[in-house]
């Protein structure tokens, strides 16, 4: 998979990637954080072509092209908090979507 | 200076479109943007300073709305001026409308809460005439 950083604060951390994907290009807004070991997404904001056009495996392959640009062992992802899908209901504004369990990504 | 208020969002709330479009019509920088998507979604008002005289703050919400982002244009200082002046009304008269749009306060409370607060310090300012005994 065809993933590259096209805009990367160095002061805040702040990136935008851009990935391939198999049915358009995927748009991912998070913190990155890179230690020598791992890499740390933080409130990872992304954005497909429409619903059921991404999966867990691109992710999977997302996380494995990214961590092997940045010579780390693991990808972790902490997602910010989902808009879609049955969490975001008429809760209050504050509870209104829930935020996901961080994803372990180890690179091979 | 006029404000826009963002305090809700829809179900399928474009997140990185917010941000693009925060940053193409206010130049923010990517993590600004960022922190004010991670801010409406945490449930807080994120509140945006217009200072170009220019920018079409109407355009700019009918394309946050498209997106998912419920926002306003803040009022209050059209609100304020008018009660304090109530023939300045006709030159805000086109803007007036977003009153009833608004869910979290009602005009009456805040004119009073501004009239007491702008004549408090008047008051504090005195000293007494009548001399303690």
């Amino acid at each position: 998979m065809d993933v590259s950083i096209v805009e990367y604060e160095k002061a805040t951390g702040a990136v935008f990637i851009i990935a391939k994907g198999k049915q358009g290009d995927i748009e991912i807004i998070a913190e990155m954080l890179t230690t020598t070991y791992c890499l740390i997404l933080y409130q990872l904001h992304i954005q497909g072509t429409g619903a059921g056009s991404s999966s867990i495996s691109e992710l999977r392959a997302m996380a494995q092209t990214l961590g092997k640009q940045q010579k780390v062992r693991e990808v972790i992802v902490f997602g910010a908090r989902r808009v879609t899908g049955s969490s975001v209901g008429m809760q209050a504004k504050s509870a209104k979507g829930k935020v996901p369990k961080p994803l372990v990504f180890k690179i091979e | 200076m006029e404000k826009i208020i963002f305090y809700d969002w829809h179900k399928g709330f474009n997140l990185i479109a917010f941000n693009k479009l925060l940053r193409k019509h206010l130049g923010y920088s990517l993590s600004q943007a960022k922190q004010a998507v991670d801010d409406l979604l945490g449930g807080q008002k994120v509140v945006i300073e217009v200072t170009t005289p220019t920018f079409n703050i109407d355009q700019f919400l009918s394309e946050a709305a498209k997106i998912g982002a419920e926002g306003r244009r803040d009022v209050s200082a059209i609100v304020n001026k008018a009660v304090l002046s109530p023939l300045s009304l006709s030159s805000h008269y086109e803007k007036l409308p977003y009153i009833g749009l608004m869910k979290e306060w009602t005009v009456p409370s805040y004119s009073v809460k501004s009239l007491t607060d702008s004549i408090q310090p008047k008051f504090n300012n005195l000293t007494n005439p009548i001399p303690k005994k």
